[in-house]
């Protein structure tokens, strides 16, 4: 062939592809207008995948501009652009989330359904259901609902809690506080003093103690969960701080393997090449090949040629003929 | 169908299973899914197109065609070419477009990625600039053949035409690539 050269160089053209991009573009097809719409049925299919990226694979749904559905016993979860962040659970409930408010489903059953706030000012609209119970819990307070809608804000000193219309409860330290429609009553977040107010009207607002208690320890789920949605939104810090909190106090968990290979990805988005080396050494299981290949490319990365060498080596003894034989052989050079 | 909860464990295992984890309403499978091919696919269409724009548009597209045809797959093991297979057809629809509308507007833009090796940009140039000319009939089976390195089979599949319009396809695109190029040394 005459272009031969022409060629070559087509070859070796690459876009500037990045794990950033990667995630920007997965939060496109979240975002996508047509998934969704419940009149056409072809967007069912976009539409689970998309909100079960929002809702699931992140598990936070600190969304701007996005609506979520999650169907009850067919769940059909549908996005679709709304001005607001929107969560439509499964029960029909819809949480407006105002602004940064984060808020994260535990759990969702026909007896029970548990959300957990941890950001901002989210509003609630409960449907009635006396068979369920709709607990928001929120710093070291509980919000009980059975129908009503309400708000919670949490403030770095207080959680404020509004009901719009109906009845709900307020749980902390041992304490409850029923309130009905208009009333507010502001609580002391984590380690505030102390003061129940004496009566509670529509317009006033309350406040009740909450003891000190020890936060409990963060599970897997919503580790992990924490650190897609920060790797999503870009705060590529707080994705590493999740991960490595993941792999230091869950080591035996079977998700820690893949803790570890996402945490060297995110160092090295942070181009902290010989911590991403370092992590995906850790890699076990059936990730193993791809991490080993990725801490060899990771040490030439960090400038560390020699040991880049040595895990390029190692890699090629134990996969000859693996999917990063090509790259490793170079690297192995 | 159902949209099940986050599987618990996170390390998938191979296509085929994330593919039915996915028919079954997994999202964590499906961002698997995404993320093991997302790089790749973006390689085949920043070469396809010559554009880095095009890239993140194509993708999505085909994500999104790929979703709501998951049912459809029939071999989930050959997803990837699956995959490609819509991303190409993502290709040819704005490529052809792309003609259209520069035929509207009787100008002609200069189109070409930028190399990561400054040595091939000379070349890249030259060769993207006639790319350009071609239609997207033409040029993809070229692409996909001579710098994707696809087997002709396998270029007639991503296509989905027929393997001898798919050689006639290429030796056209050869002649005129061939004449552009030489024309312009």
């Amino acid at each position: 062939m005459e272009h031969d050269e022409h060629v070559r160089a087509a070859r070796r053209l690459a876009p500037a592809w990045n794990e950033l991009r990667e995630q920007r573009v997965l939060q496109r097809i979240q975002a996508e207008p047509r998934i969704g719409a419940h009149e056409r049925p072809r967007g069912a299919l976009f539409a689970i995948a998309a909100a079960a990226v929002l809702l699931v694979a992140f598990g936070w749904f600190a969304v701007r501009g996005r609506r979520v559905e999650v169907a009850a016993n067919a769940p059909t979860p549908t996005v679709a652009p709304v001005s607001e962040a929107q969560v439509m659970l499964h029960d029909g409930s819809l949480v407006r989330l105002v602004g940064d408010a984060r808020v994260a489903v535990q759990e969702q059953s026909s007896t029970s359904v548990r959300l957990t706030q941890t950001k901002g000012l989210a509003r609630y609209e409960v449907t009635h259901a006396p068979a369920r119970a709709f607990v928001v819990a929120v710093a070291d307070a509980e919000v009980e609902v059975h129908g009503t809608t309400f708000t919670v804000e949490l403030t770095e000193k207080t959680v404020k809690v509004k009901v719009v219309e109906g009845n709900v409860l307020v749980r902390g330290d041992g304490r409850a506080v029923k309130l009905t429609t208009g009333e507010a009553l502001e609580v002391a977040a984590w380690r505030s003093p102390v003061q129940v107010a004496p009566s509670v009207t529509a317009t006033t607002t309350a406040t009740i103690s909450v003891a000190p208690s020890v936060k409990p320890k963060p599970t897997v789920e919503a580790l992990l969960a924490g650190a897609d949605q920060a790797r999503a939104e870009g705060r590529l810090d707080d994705a590493a701080e999740q991960l490595r909190t993941l792999v230091t106090t869950y080591p035996g968990d079977p998700r820690a393997a893949s803790a570890w290979f996402t945490l060297g990805k995110v160092e090295r988005g942070r181009g902290r090449h010989a911590a991403a080396a370092a992590a995906f050494a850790k890699v076990s299981g059936a990730l193993a090949e791809d991490a080993l290949a990725e801490e060899a490319t990771s040490w030439k990365s960090a400038g560390d040629a020699a040991r880049a060498r040595t895990t390029a080596k190692r890699y090629l003894e134990l996969h000859p003929k693996g999917l990063h034989a090509q790259r490793m052989l170079l690297l192995a050079e | 169908m159902a949209l099940a909860r986050p599987s618990p464990v996170a390390v998938p295992v191979d296509d085929a299973r994330l593919v039915e984890l996915v028919r079954g309403g997994d999202s964590r499978a499906f961002a698997t899914l995404y993320h093991r091919h997302a790089r790749y696919l973006a390689g085949v269409v920043f070469r396809l197109t010559g554009r880095e724009p095009d890239v993140d548009d194509v993708l999505q597209e085909t994500f999104l065609d790929a979703l709501s045809a998951i049912h459809q797959l029939r071999d989930p093991a050959g997803l990837r070419s699956w995959l490609a297979a819509i991303a190409v057809r993502r290709v040819h629809k704005r490529l052809a477009r792309r003609r259209r509308l520069r035929f509207l507007e009787r100008a002609v833009e200069l189109v070409s990625p930028k190399a990561s090796d400054p040595h091939d940009q000379r070349r890249v140039d030259e060769l993207y600039e006639v790319l350009e000319t071609l239609s997207p009939d033409t040029r993809l089976p070229w692409v996909l053949h001579h710098v994707e390195g696809e087997t002709l089979p396998a270029v007639a599949e991503l296509c989905n035409v027929s393997l001898a319009t798919v050689k006639r396809r290429i030796a056209e695109a050869e002649e005129k690539i061939d004449r552009r190029l030489h024309g312009a040394r």
